[in-house]
């Protein structure tokens, strides 16, 4: 139900920005976004901050700084805009089930970064020093009380009875620069695992974010609470419910189940892929045929995850090189199975041609007709259209993912008699695996290795972008399809398909013989 | 797939609308419980006092230690520390007793404690005593006051650093 309503809200966000600038689709990159200003502008705020003085030098940002009322504005738009498209990004993961096996490393460093903001923005606030900071550090250090590290009681330092010390605003500002280094350093082990990570969103979308959270900068700059005095209780505070949502709550409730919660909470979250119910094992990892591998590099170069590497060949053969896959980085993606010309290469059961032996199994059971279209599907988009093996009189071939389609795939379909082949891919920034939709269109039509060949009508062949819940895009573009391929000639099936012009003889005839 | 114009206004109308749900939320006014109420705290920090009592060993203790351990004075130490009671209009809202910290108990006492008051007038009573055990006066004094709670405000009852007596202080227009 969850992947339901998530295909619809990316479907709807799609129809509003199209799919490159779908804010869902970049939630990562967005944050990114949002922590380059908090860069930029913390700098700038942190020139004019006073550990003597907090409330003072903020009051003075506010009212003397230039543009230091809309800067720090903008730092705390962006500090919110982080956690938020944080949980957009966590959920996202957690729904599409993007969490398990070699992904678990990108989802606990993503929790850790996410406490790691809420720890910062809890610094971030108290460096204020007005109502809501107080408020703030004495649930903070009530917390802190009952841990048994500190000699003296902590709470204590805010109970008025005394000038609240410098070395706790010292180590507080400490703090807030410390973390985001932190953050810095979780957000490389969170992207390490991957190739080529996108960083930031598509530039209309990066200057967009940038201009909306500086008109709301503008329009509504922060309103400086009163200036935190222990003898006074605050009513009402500011209170910011994206990092301080737990604040109502931390102060009335015991410390100790305060404590119990938030670790049973954050343990929870960082332990998710390891939980009851989640998948106990995945597919099994790509391999490579090393006899057959022609050392082309193209499967390294294709990966998403950076999980094979080229290594010197063992004994005689092709090449000097062959590929090695590691698989504790391999997810099964089947990527490579796609790039492989061969097609010696993927997770077990899907290399290129265990695809080609399927697809003849299909076409025993489905003959090929001029008339009919076939759907070569992604299961994980599509419109859902894989939950059915015929659908608006179109044959549906699901595929694992659209990015491991071998294009010899689509060949055979166009030759053996289908009218035509439509395939039909997640968009771009929504694949599961990251580059398929990419790779895909530029095997189809740009040559890229392992390339649809040239004999093979492109009159015949179509490439659709349609998420889960965008199956309308499918019956449309199916429909365009059916016409174009009507005013084109009609297609002829051949009676038998050829692929050894172009394709290893070793590897076709195991192909034929299937596998 | 691009959006078209109609549905691009849209969308910067509805991320308008995001955003600003987000600007709101960012800063949404909260009222504390406890503001409804005033609040009368109790936090003073100060030295555990001790009694020391010593004597000469006899010549018969001292043949009996080992001759690096053999001292010709040994002296007792007790740390002291007091108890107190803390009434509102004449009910008992909360006693203890406060002992010096750390492993010998010689370390400064630390002390604090907030009670809730109902906005209005009333008799505030922190009375510090000797222990049952008796020994040297506590360093505190008791503090008798009456108080006109006024609602979101601390009314701190603390140990003057000068006279070391009990005193009441508060924010601006306080008691």
């Amino acid at each position: 139900m969850l992947k339901r309503l998530i295909g619809r809200l990316d479907a709807f966000f799609n129809r509003l920005y199209g799919s490159k600038y779908n804010p869902l689709y970049q939630s990562g990159t967005l944050i990114v976004v949002a922590l380059a200003l908090l860069l930029l502008t913390g700098i700038y705020l942190l020139i004019f901050y006073r550990i003597g003085r907090p409330y003072e030098s903020v009051l003075g940002m506010n009212e003397q700084v230039w543009a230091g009322r809309w800067i720090r504005a903008m730092h705390r738009y962006a500090s919110d805009a982080a956690i938020v498209l944080a949980i957009v990004h966590a959920l996202r993961m957690f729904i599409q089930s993007r969490l398990d096996g070699p992904r678990a490393k990108a989802w606990w460093s993503g929790v850790l970064l996410f406490f790691t903001f809420l720890v910062c923005g809890w610094t971030g606030y108290v460096m204020v020093w007005d109502a809501q900071a107080h408020a703030l550090a004495v649930a903070g250090a009530r917390l802190l009380d009952v841990l048994p590290v500190f000699s003296q009681s902590i709470i204590r330092t805010f109970a008025g009875d005394r000038p609240i010390p410098g070395a706790f605003f010292f180590l507080n500002y400490f703090a807030h620069i410390a973390l985001p280094i932190g953050v810095g350093l979780v957000l490389w082990i969170h992207l390490a695992r991957i190739a080529r990570p996108v960083v930031f969103p598509p530039r209309g979308l990066l200057w967009g974010t940038v201009a909306a959270l500086t008109v709301f900068s503008v329009v509504t700059p922060i309103a400086m609470g009163v200036e935190a005095d222990p003898l006074r209780i605050p009513d009402p505070i500011a209170l910011d419910v994206f990092y301080n949502f737990w604040l109502p709550w931390a102060m009335d409730a015991p410390p100790l189940v305060v404590w119990a919660v938030g670790i049973a909470v954050g343990g929870a979250f960082l332990l998710l892929p390891w939980l009851p119910g989640r998948p106990k094992t995945l597919p099994g990892p790509s391999y490579v045929k090393q006899r057959h591998c022609t050392g082309c590099e193209q499967c390294s170069v294709d990966c998403p995850y950076d999980a094979i590497r080229m290594v010197p060949r063992v004994g005689d053969g092709k090449s000097a090189l062959v590929g090695l896959v590691d698989p504790a980085l391999c997810v099964s993606c089947g990527i490579c199975a796609g790039s492989c010309a061969p097609m010696l290469v993927g997770p077990p059961g899907r290399t290129g041609r265990d695809q080609l032996a399927a697809v003849k199994r299909f076409i025993q059971e489905q003959p090929p007709d001029p008339a009919t279209v076939v759907l070569l599907a992604c299961s994980h988009g599509s419109g859902g259209v894989t939950e059915f093996e015929r659908w608006s009189d179109a044959v549906v071939y699901a595929a694992d993912c659209a990015g491991s389609i071998h294009t010899s795939l689509i060949e055979y379909l166009v030759r053996s008699g289908f009218g035509g082949v439509m395939v039909v891919s997640c968009p771009p920034r929504d694949c599961w695996n990251r580059e398929g939709p990419i790779w895909l269109e530029q095997r189809m039509f740009h040559d890229r290795e392992a390339e649809l060949q040239a004999r093979v009508d492109r009159d015949r062949v179509r490439l659709v972008f349609a998420g889960p819940g965008e199956r309308a895009i499918v019956a449309r573009a199916l429909e365009e399809f059916r016409h174009d391929i009507e005013a084109g000639r009609s297609a002829e099936g051949e009676s038998s398909i050829d692929l050894k012009e172009h394709c290893d003889t070793t590897v076709v005839s195991a192909a034929e013989g299937g596998s | 797939m691009s959006a078209s114009w109609p549905a691009r206004i849209a969308g910067i109308v509805l991320m308008t609308a995001l955003v600003w749900g987000m600007v709101v939320l960012s800063a949404l006014p909260y009222r504390l419980p406890a503001a409804d109420a005033g609040l009368l705290r109790l936090s003073w920090r100060a030295p555990a006092r001790g009694e020391e009592s010593c004597r000469t060993r006899t010549q018969e203790e001292l043949d009996a230690l080992q001759p690096h351990m053999q001292t010709p004075e040994v002296c007792e130490r007790a740390v002291l520390g007091y108890d107190v009671s803390v009434e509102i209009d004449g009910t008992v809202e909360w006693s203890g007793r406060l002992e010096g910290r750390g492993a010998r108990g010689d370390r400064p006492i630390a002390f604090l404690h907030e009670v809730a008051l109902s906005p209005g007038r009333h008799e505030v009573t922190v009375s510090v005593t000797a222990t049952a055990e008796g020994g040297t006066p506590p360093p505190p004094t008791s503090l008798e006051v009456p108080l006109t709670v006024e609602p979101a405000r601390v009314y701190l009852v603390t140990v003057d650093p000068d006279s070391g007596r009990l005193r009441l202080a508060a924010s601006e227009n306080g008691a």
